[in-house]
């Protein structure tokens, strides 16, 4: 069995308690406008092109056998539209500019990796996170993973977005330690407007997690203009009120740092000239979380 | 989780107040003092030139003693510990004719004629103290029983005489110069109309009076007593005072702090604000590029912590104050209540980059393996990087030599020839392209390593000589075990310990390269070696694609790849191999270690383009560090790499430099995973880290506009400065060097 992911990311701060490692699964069924893991949406490999390493060499000229990389008079230039991601160019690039992102992954190899910071873990109270992308969309894999860190007595959590048949997450319930569950808005309509899909059942597994006792951080992406309002915050503080077991809200507030990821891999930027969430709304936004009692971390 | 309940840790958060105006009051006269130290030079030649003839170990001791009689005194208002080196303005000519007069009669060891440093093979320069002095003696003994042991020692010596008729010179010299102060405070407590600070005064007499030849009888004077020895100990050595540590503070007036509590006559806050003084007394009679090491906290021979309360308000003045000096460490081990890592990693985090942590679970067994009795190693100073020596009873010879690693793999691949002047250094073996396989490339490299340190070791006798002929220390010996009963200098086999520490310099550059070549040459023969080879040579011009291709694509040191990392761990053990058993001929014995300094940028600056990819004349890669720049997957990665090498064997040191991201301070959560990254580290066998708060932006803007940041104190190989002050190559690298998270 393998695993489609983009990285794993050793040292992680802000995916769970702890140091952490986190693995980005590949694949998505959300399409969220202001996404920051765009590499992680579809599974398959990526051809990822910084324009500013590229030194001029020309190796990867002769080496693509679909014409993608002509010499122009300013230099070398990637065009996109008959590349097939093979990674010939990207396996010989000497600056790195180019690179070829998503592989296939044994769960065991994933987890010989993840094991190297089990010191650091032990110390910190950390684990092994997954994340995304969907973790949910590879699931067979997901559970394999899971139960091989759940075997070396690794602290597992899974960052999802909830999106999948409830059949596909039950399986999952006791490898998990900690679900760090997105959510992104709770009018249907709004949220399918910005994820490309309603909200019905990502509340409804959120709500039979926790009815099976499932420990969850809720994760909300603050996006300006979007779900920063105080209509959807009125529509949290109620939901909330309604589940006392949600003891922790991480608040993601939106940054542009995906805009460069987007550049690389030749995709159009879908938030366009979004200005970061100013401190004082966010601010507020957690004092407001933080009055229905639970723990708030900004970040992560 | 509490290792257990320790009452010192409270007065780490204990509302104490801050600095009081007495101390803001000292610490801007200290930093804002002008002037020079030019006296030093003036009274000691005048000294000189009249003892011509007479033995040098007894003519040193009497411009020692000259010295100390003519210096001016110098007693701030407020100041509660007195002894400060005076500075005094001359103008550039004049402060010239001095120095040369006195270097015409001292006629001290030539650094011209003691670097080798040409072509970047090695460095062995002469560099004196580098110790911590036997103090605790004199607080159990007073100077008086100093004095009646080199009397008694007198009477029996059969030889010696003129070394300890010298270091009774110095004795009563600093007996005396003691009770100068003594008067001094006297005569300004007659004059003083505040009634308080007149009572201060008289107590500082007292204490004076007292300690110029009794134990301290209490924790201020105790205080004093460190201070005096410490300043003495290097005014013997020069006039820019501070290559030197005072000592185990914490440890030997724990008992006079207790008794002073207990009767009633100490305040927790009273002693805070004693060390805060004496702490500000370093700054200002040390130059900036002075260095003063303090150690606190560490193992006990209980095997508990021999942490205190001291411990705890040592932490807290240097925290309080953001000065230079002193350059902090604290002794990790696992008994170490948490408080105190926590404590260390909040004046980090405040920018202080105070202090540095030791493994004490490493670095004793370490000081055991190179021959330091149980009990002497348990007392131990990082002197004055991150070198290891055991207090008061070491004579050290810290660059012995600093040896270029990098170079010695260059002369490997070149028929011993360096790449830049075609100069033959090495024996010829062969080049690049004359070895079949890796293990024979690697075989050449050790050669070369073997024969470079021959040379260098010999230098470093040859310099040593010297200094044993040039300069004996009959002060020094007075505060150095066990050079009295011996009757024997400081400089002539009269200290316990004689450790030579030979630095291996370009550890990871030289793991970097050889990875690099196994990689493309010998495992798939990817790059033929003739192109590598004259690319090296050209330093890459012509061949940036190769240069990339080196840099990006190949195997590092630093990101847990057993790859490069067994390497890395092969150079280690073998240098361990080549230095073990070697001695100086002047009576030390040789010992490995890695401690850079800043021999990174000068050997870097001889030595040409290597496989790794680096340009020839770059700095080589710093300590036991990653390259810089290479480590690329983050903190526990690079944590994992660097302690697969044992570093026990390493008693000549170890720095470890690793810049952690404000957001890492920012809150508790953020706090507790460094805490916990740094814990397991040690937990690994970790040796020393160095952490450093930077953010990149910070840097780039200090670089721009120093004068906006001129308050910005960086560490490099173990040492601080004032980040505007550096030269830009190594801010470059500073910059440079890969910020964790
Ligand atoms: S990935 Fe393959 S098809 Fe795409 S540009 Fe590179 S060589 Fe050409
Ligand atoms: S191989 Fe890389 S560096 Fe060379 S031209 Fe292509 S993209 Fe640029």
């Amino acid at each position: 069995m393998r695993i489609w992911i983009t990285d794993i990311q050793r040292f992680s701060l802000h995916d769970g308690p702890g140091i952490r490692t986190t693995v980005f699964f590949q694949g998505c069924p959300l399409r969220c406008l202001w996404c920051h893991n765009p590499e992680c949406l579809a599974a398959g490999p990526k051809l990822r092109y910084t324009e500013s390493r590229c030194m001029g060499c020309g190796s990867c000229v002769t080496l693509c056998e679909h014409s993608c990389h002509p010499m122009t008079e300013s230099g070398h230039v990637l065009d996109r539209s008959r590349c097939q991601a093979c990674g010939r160019c990207a396996a010989e690039c000497p600056t790195g500019a180019l690179g070829l992102i998503g592989e296939q992954r044994t769960p065991e190899e994933i987890i010989e990796i993840v094991a190297r910071d089990r010191p650091f873990y032990d110390a910190s109270g950390g684990g092994v996170t997954l994340s995304g992308g969907e973790p949910l969309a590879q699931v067979r894999g997901a559970r394999a993973l899971l139960r091989l860190a759940q075997a070396r007595g690794i602290h597992t959590a899974v960052e999802t977005c909830g999106y999948a048949e409830w059949r596909r997450i039950a399986p999952l319930l006791d490898l998990v330690d900690l679900w760090l569950y997105d959510v992104k808005h709770l009018d249907p309509g709004v949220h399918q407007e910005f994820t490309g899909v309603p909200n019905r059942r990502i509340i409804a597994n959120l709500e039979r997690l926790l009815a099976a006792g499932a420990a969850v951080i809720l994760r909300i992406p603050l996006i300006p203009g979007h779900n920063d309002g105080d209509d959807f915050f009125t529509l949290l503080s109620q939901w909330l009120a309604k589940h006392d077991s949600i003891g922790e809200v991480h608040l993601m507030p939106y940054n542009r740092l995906a805009r460069s990821k987007y550049a690389g891999l030749g995709l159009p930027y879908p938030l366009g000239d979004a200005e970061s969430l100013p401190s004082t709304l966010l601010a507020a936004r957690r004092a407001a979380l933080e009055r229905t009692g639970r723990i708030v971390r900004v970040g992560g | 989780m509490r290792a257990y309940d320790h009452p010192g840790t409270s007065l780490l958060t204990d509302n104490l107040p801050g600095l009081s105006p007495r101390v803001e009051q000292l610490r801007s006269g200290a930093l804002d003092s002008e002037g020079e130290f030019h006296q030093w030079y003036s009274l000691w030649a005048e000294s000189l030139a009249a003892t011509e003839g007479e033995p040098l170990t007894i003519r040193r001791g009497k411009a020692f003693a000259h010295l100390l009689e003519q210096m001016d005194l110098v007693l701030p208002s407020g100041a509660l510990i007195v002894g400060r080196h005076p500075k005094t303005v001359l103008d550039e000519a004049e402060a010239d004719r001095t120095r040369s007069a006195w270097h015409d009669l001292a006629n001290p060891p030539d650094a011209s004629e003691l670097h080798y440093q040409e072509e970047g093979l090695f460095r062995a320069s002469v560099i004196l103290l580098h110790i911590a002095p036997n103090t605790r003696e004199i607080l159990e003994h007073g100077l008086g029983g100093l004095c009646r042991k080199i009397r008694s020692s007198l009477e029996t010596a059969e030889d010696g005489g003129d070394f300890l008729r010298g270091a009774l010179i110095c004795a009563e010299a600093a007996q005396r110069f003691i009770g100068r102060y003594a008067e001094l405070a006297e005569r300004e407590a007659a004059e003083e109309s505040h009634p308080q600070r007149e009572a201060e005064l008289r107590e500082i007499a007292e204490n004076c009076r007292r300690i110029a030849s009794d134990p301290p009888d209490s924790f201020w004077a105790g205080l004093q007593l460190v201070w005096f020895i410490y300043l003495l100990v290097n005014l013997e050595a020069g006039a820019s005072i501070g290559q030197s540590g005072p000592g185990c503070l914490d440890r030997w007036l724990i008992d006079h702090y207790h008794r002073d509590v207990e009767e009633g006559r100490l305040t927790p806050a009273r002693a805070l604000e004693l060390l805060e003084c004496l702490f500000v007394e370093m700054n200002a009679s040390l130059p900036r590029d002075g260095i003063l090491p303090l150690a606190i906290g560490g193992l006990g021979a209980d095997g508990e912590g021999a942490e205190n309360e001291l411990t705890s308000l040592c932490l807290r003045a240097v925290a309080e104050l953001r000065l230079l000096h002193p350059s902090l460490a604290l002794r990790v081990h696992r008994r170490m209540p948490p408080e105190l890592l926590r404590a260390a990693l909040l004046s980090i985090g405040s920018g202080n980059s105070y202090p540095a942590l030791f493994n004490d679970e490493v670095c004793v067994p370490s000081l055991r393996r190179s021959g330091v009795s149980e009990e002497d190693s348990l007392e131990w100073v990082h002197s004055i990087c991150t070198e290891l020596t055991a207090v008061g009873k070491t004579y050290a010879w810290i660059a012995a030599p600093y040896l270029n690693l990098a170079k010695c793999l260059e002369l490997a691949l070149n028929h011993g020839r360096c790449m830049l002047t075609d100069r033959q250094l090495g024996p010829d073996l062969g080049d690049l392209t004359t070895y079949s396989d890796f293990e024979e490339l690697y075989a050449a490299y050790l050669d070369q390593v073997s024969h470079v340190m021959g040379e260098g070791v010999a230098a470093a006798g040859r310099n040593k000589q010297q200094a044993k002929e040039r300069t004996p220390y009959p002060f020094l010996a007075c505060l150095t075990a066990d050079c009295i009963e011996r009757g024997r200098d400081y400089t002539d086999g009269g200290a316990r310990y004689q450790p030579d520490y030979v630095q291996g310099i370009g550890l990871s550059t030289v793991a970097d390269s050889l990875a690099a070549m196994r990689r493309f040459m010998f495992d798939g023969g990817e790059i033929p070696p003739e192109k590598l080879l004259a690319a090296m040579k050209s330093d890459f011009v012509g061949s940036e694609a190769l240069r990339q291709r080196l840099l990006n694509r190949a195997p590092k040191f630093g990101n847990d790849d057993d790859y490069a990392d067994e390497i890395y761990v092969r150079l280690v053990e073998d240098l361990y191999r080549e230095v073990n058993g070697r001695t100086d001929g002047v009576g030390g014995v040789c010992f490995p270690g890695f401690m850079t300094w800043e021999s990174h940028n000068l050997l870097g600056k001889g030595t040409g383009a290597s496989a790794d990819g680096r340009r020839a004349r770059a700095a080589l890669s710093d300590s036991v560090g990653a390259v810089q720049g290479m480590d690329r997957l983050g903190l526990t990665a690079l944590l994992r790499s660097v302690t697969k090498a044992d570093f026990v064997p390493s008693v000549g040191g170890v720095t470890f430099n690793v810049k952690a991201a404000p957001d890492l301070f920012q809150n508790e959560g953020m706090l507790g995973r460094l805490e916990a990254a740094l814990r397991a580290y040690f937990d690994a066998g970790g040796f020393q880290v160095q952490v450093n708060v930077l953010s990149r932006d910070v840097l780039a803007a200090a670089r721009d506009q120093p004068e906006l940041h001129r308050n910005l104190i960086v560490r490099v190989g173990g040492f601080s400065a004032y980040f505007v002050e550096l030269d830009r190559g190594i801010q470059q690298e500073i910059i440079a060097r890969t910020m964790h998270q």
